[in-house]
């Protein structure tokens, strides 16, 4: 008998382990949408006729489905703004404004071309600081009073503006600061869209049998994605199934509800089972990250002590709200960086634009703030003439320390992390030689702070063990790559003490696996530990009363370890606990555990407790940077996160890797363009970049620190270390040549103008 | 249309095709080769990578009517559960993938850079499997997972 990890991984290199994508289903037709080609358009008519008349056409979905009460037309994963397709406007480049299902994907693809919409443009805004004054075109007319939201203090839209929220963080008094301060220094970073591309796009499988619901799809969310799959179709969650395998890549991509609403509703229409599977161009204006311009001020001593830090943060949230809320929540919490500061004063804006959604994306909230305010240390010990390795010793976060939310910190390692990644780069050692004489050298670090998990959370897990011996366990966290299942079965094993290869993880099915959150915001590892912990503690409970029954004993007086009860009465060797359920006569024991959080901050002052622990991160870069082509060459990068204790050492180094991967792209050439009208330049492989092997430094390595105490609470590390990867490239470019450059990516006539403008005397 | 037989993982299948479908379609959707997966469709990312006559191809950018009468290799004729490839052992004794959708294209490049180069170096491995993109980023172990395949075959 194998291990799951093993099995799974056996799986993978088979290519047999299961996607969403593989779903084939009797009599399953296939969807195709129709895409709005104006990022502002009021919507006059939609007419199918000729698409329907298309031999092999099935049906089409347009408004008119969703307007007679039937259906509940919206979703969303806070505010439910978003329509199924498109009612009264399509609100960017690429918005579903009807859905057309066929035999086969070629032919809806045919019928989609041949649906006639009438549009009547209207004027739209993409950048969300012109989208915030006054006379902006409005993305949404109405949100509250129109749209569903739920009851969260800390979501505040303002109808009549294009404000989805506004997070706000006070702390001390900034001007005081600012007026005791030796030097006030004030930048704007900014960074831009992004798009997830996993390679498994989205798809989702939709198929109804009587009054049954049932959705394969590639979610990370399958409890919320059946919540609002019922509540479209209004009918108890229960009738809903979400069943998910694993995924071909995530990001933050495959949160929430994407595309399970319309291929759910196709099948509705249809009356038969529908496959909705994204093309890549579809992809790109689907998900996006959030761009953002930040606008830092700080104010320090003399001495290198920080004193006040102000951030004003402007996020571009696109057409709907999704998760943007809580973007702007918790980059705000994040915005001043791991840093003692007294007096701080954040603003946080969410800003709905004519921009396809910009969802999750790893490293969620803080890779933006982080490119600001790590440039911006950077910057500012420079400018003060103090190493900026130094500058930050002076300044960071140590246990015991009030954070910018005023919560006191422990279990926070900034200081050993970022001297790790110093040593790693022989920070205090001479540099390298460039390789050719027009190239120059130069390194640089970075050092992050992260919140998990945003929202007061639960995560439950049951146990299930059978006369066989056999243990199940049911969880409803998703196998993004990440090596979920392994884990569950390493800690269940670890709790139970019993070997990993009895232990099976069967893949989600809502209604079968108990709730959960979803796998997000680096949440799964630690939060599934600690609900295993309690569902481990309550089997061995109901395994000591079963034996305690059997041999007429006390619960007290029987042990249960290594697979086995030991009760006065029973074989001096243990009782395996198959035997025992059979010789009790019971089936299966099933034991469950939660394990949640509650955090809660006032969103008027950010004061309170954001974040359950905090997730802690350091990189170090070193760059060549040819001065006549403005290219920049990675030549080393490390990567240091806080993980706590490791499960999986090469899964979680994996992790860092993968976040090491995104944060060299991001820093490098990853950028989402879009035309004046809204529309996206780069929706393909060829001219949007994502990293190959050949961008990744030959010399890398990656930390992963470990509390030395016994049983040290474990930290996630899907996002973690991303946003110390970007800044310390940016920092690495500034201690190479002099130039800093405030937007990402760092392209080389981006950096090659900077370096023309700096003229031939000014090198470093 | 037109009836051709394409060699697949050893065995011959006679199939009526359209000129322009793409051999990507045929393997995954006609032979339900699952492994065979489509990323970018534009021959970018690697993923649909399969050996024909035993060097890579894009399966997306290849007609399936231009395969015929070659050998054509899968991820499911590389090796199974039971009996792994030394490539696909190695990547298993490294964890050289992460969602693993990238990882049969993977697979089958470092195949034929085993067969082509037996003796590559770190340099050529590099710039041999930067055709095959993995959005997660698992390239540290993907290189040792190839370069363990090397040692391997130079140990035999």
């Amino acid at each position: 008998m194998r291990a799951v990890r093993e099995r799974d991984a056996i799986a993978k290199v088979t290519g047999q382990i299961p996607y969403a994508l593989n779903v084939t289903l009797p009599g399953m037709a296939h969807a195709r949408c129709v895409r709005s080609p104006y990022a502002h358009a009021r919507i006059v008519a939609v007419d199918p006729s000729r698409a329907l008349a298309l031999p092999g056409v099935v049906c089409a979905l347009t408004r008119d489905d969703l307007l007679d009460g039937q259906l509940f037309p919206y979703y969303g994963a806070a505010i439910k703004d978003q329509p199924i397709v498109a009612i009264d406007k399509a609100r960017h480049v690429g918005d579903v404004v009807a859905a057309v299902v066929a035999e086969e994907p070629e032919i809806a693809a045919e019928a989609a071309a041949l649906v006639d919409v009438e549009y009547e443009e209207l004027p739209a805004v993409f950048d969300p600081v012109e989208a915030l004054r006054p006379g902006a075109p409005l993305v949404h007319e109405q949100i509250v009073g129109r749209y569903e939201i739920p009851p969260n203090p800390i979501l505040r839209p303002q109808n009549g503006t294009n404000l989805l929220n506004h997070m706000k963080v006070r702390r001390g008094d900034v001007e005081r600061g600012f007026a005791e301060a030796d030097f006030v220094f004030e930048e704007v970073y900014s960074s831009p869209a992004l798009h997830h591309c996993a390679l498994e796009p989205h798809v989702a499988v939709a198929r109804w049998e009587a009054d049954q619901l049932t959705v394969w799809s590639a979610t990370q969310n399958p409890y919320f994605v059946r919540d609002q799959l019922a509540a479209i179709f209004r009918v108890p969650p229960e009738r809903v199934r979400v069943i998910v395998y694993t995924l071909g890549g995530g990001y933050g991509s495959k949160t929430y509800a994407r595309m399970e609403p319309l291929a759910a509703v196709l099948a509705w229409k249809a009356r038969r089972p529908v496959k909705v599977v994204l093309t890549r161009a579809e992809e790109f204006v689907t998900t996006t990250k959030h761009e953002a311009r930040v606008r830092i001020k700080s104010g320090v001593k003399r001495d290198g002590t920080l004193v006040a830090r102000e951030v004003e943060i402007h996020y571009n949230a696109g057409a709907y709200a999704d998760r943007s809320g809580t973007i702007a929540r918790s980059g705000g919490i994040g915005a001043i960086g791991p840093y003692r500061i007294p007096h701080v004063k954040v603003d946080a804006y969410a800003v709905y634009t004519n921009r396809p959604n910009a969802v999750p994306f790893r490293g969620l909230a803080i890779s933006q703030v982080a490119w600001a305010y790590e440039c911006h240390t950077d910057e500012l010990a420079r400018r003060l003439g103090l190493d900026p390795l130094e500058f930050r010793r002076r300044n960071l976060l140590h246990p015991g320390d009030r954070f910018a939310t005023g919560e006191v910190l422990e279990d926070i390692h900034f200081a050993e992390l970022l001297e790790d990644a110093a040593r790693a780069i022989d920070y205090h050692g001479p540099l390298p030689a460039p390789s050719a004489p027009e190239r120059v050298v130069g390194r640089g670090l970075a050092v992050i702070i992260k919140h998990m998990g945003s929202n007061p959370a639960t995560t439950r897990i049951d146990l299930r063990l059978d006369a066989a011996g056999a243990l199940t366990v049911l969880s409803s966290t998703v196998d993004i790559g990440q090596g979920a299942r392994a884990v569950l079965a390493r800690e269940a094993a670890r709790a139970l003490d019993i070997p990993e290869e009895v232990v099976q993880v069967p893949f989600v099915e809502t209604g079968t696996t108990p709730p959960d959150q979803g796998t997000t915001s680096s949440r799964s590892t630690f939060f599934n530990g600690l609900a295993l912990r309690a569902a481990a503690a309550d089997l061995r409970r109901q395994l000591a009363e079963l034996a305690a029954r059997l041999y007429e004993t006390t619960p007290e007086q029987v042990a249960v370890r290594g697979g086995r009860v030991f009760a006065p009465g029973a074989p001096a060797e243990g009782v395996p606990w198959g035997a025992l359920l059979s010789g009790a006569g019971v089936a299966s024991l099933t034991a469950s555990g939660t394990f949640g959080t509650q955090i809660w901050v006032d969103p008027e002052t950010g004061q309170g407790k954001a974040s359950h622990h905090w997730h802690q991160a350091a990189a170090a870069a070193i760059v060549e940077v040819d001065r006549e082509t403005g290219k920049l060459y990675l030549r080393r990068l490390h990567l240091a996160t806080h993980a706590g204790r490791v499960i999986d050492r090469p899964n979680a180094e994996l992790q860092n890797e993968g976040c090491a991967t995104f944060g060299l792209a991001q820093a490098l050439f990853e950028e989402l363009l879009f035309d004046d009208n809204g529309q996206v330049t780069n929706p393909n492989l060829a001219d949007y970049m994502i990293p190959a092997l050949a961008d990744f430094p030959a010399a890398f390595s990656t930390t992963l620190a470990e509390n030395p105490e016994p049983d040290p609470e474990v930290h996630g590390l899907g996002e973690t270390g991303l946003p110390a990867v970007p800044p310390a490239i940016g920092n690495a470019l500034r201690d190479a040549t002099g130039v800093r450059l405030p937007r990402i990516p760092l392209l080389p006539e981006r950096v090659l103008a900077a370096l023309q403008a700096q003229g031939p005397a000014a090198a470093s | 249309m037109e009836t051709i037989t394409l060699r697949v993982n050893g065995r011959p299948y006679q199939l009526t095709v359209r000129g322009n479908e793409p051999l990507l379609d045929v393997l995954r959707d006609r032979l339900g080769l699952l492994s065979v997966r489509e990323g970018c469709g534009i021959g970018i990312c690697g993923a649909c990578t399969v050996l024909l006559d035993g060097r890579p191809y894009s399966a997306c950018l290849t007609l399936a009517a231009l395969a015929a009468g070659r050998e054509i290799l899968t991820a499911e004729g590389l090796g199974t559960a039971e009996q792994l490839d030394p490539v696909q052992q190695a990547f298993l004794a490294c964890t050289g993938f992460q969602c693993s959708y990238c990882t049969p294209g993977i697979l089958l490049t470092a195949k034929a850079l085993l067969a082509e180069h037996p003796d590559a170096t770190d340099a050529e491995l590099r710039e041999y499997l930067s055709g095959n993109l993995c959005r997660c980023g698992s390239y540290v172990k993907i290189v040792d997972s190839v370069r363990a395949a090397i040692a391997r075959l130079r140990a035999e």
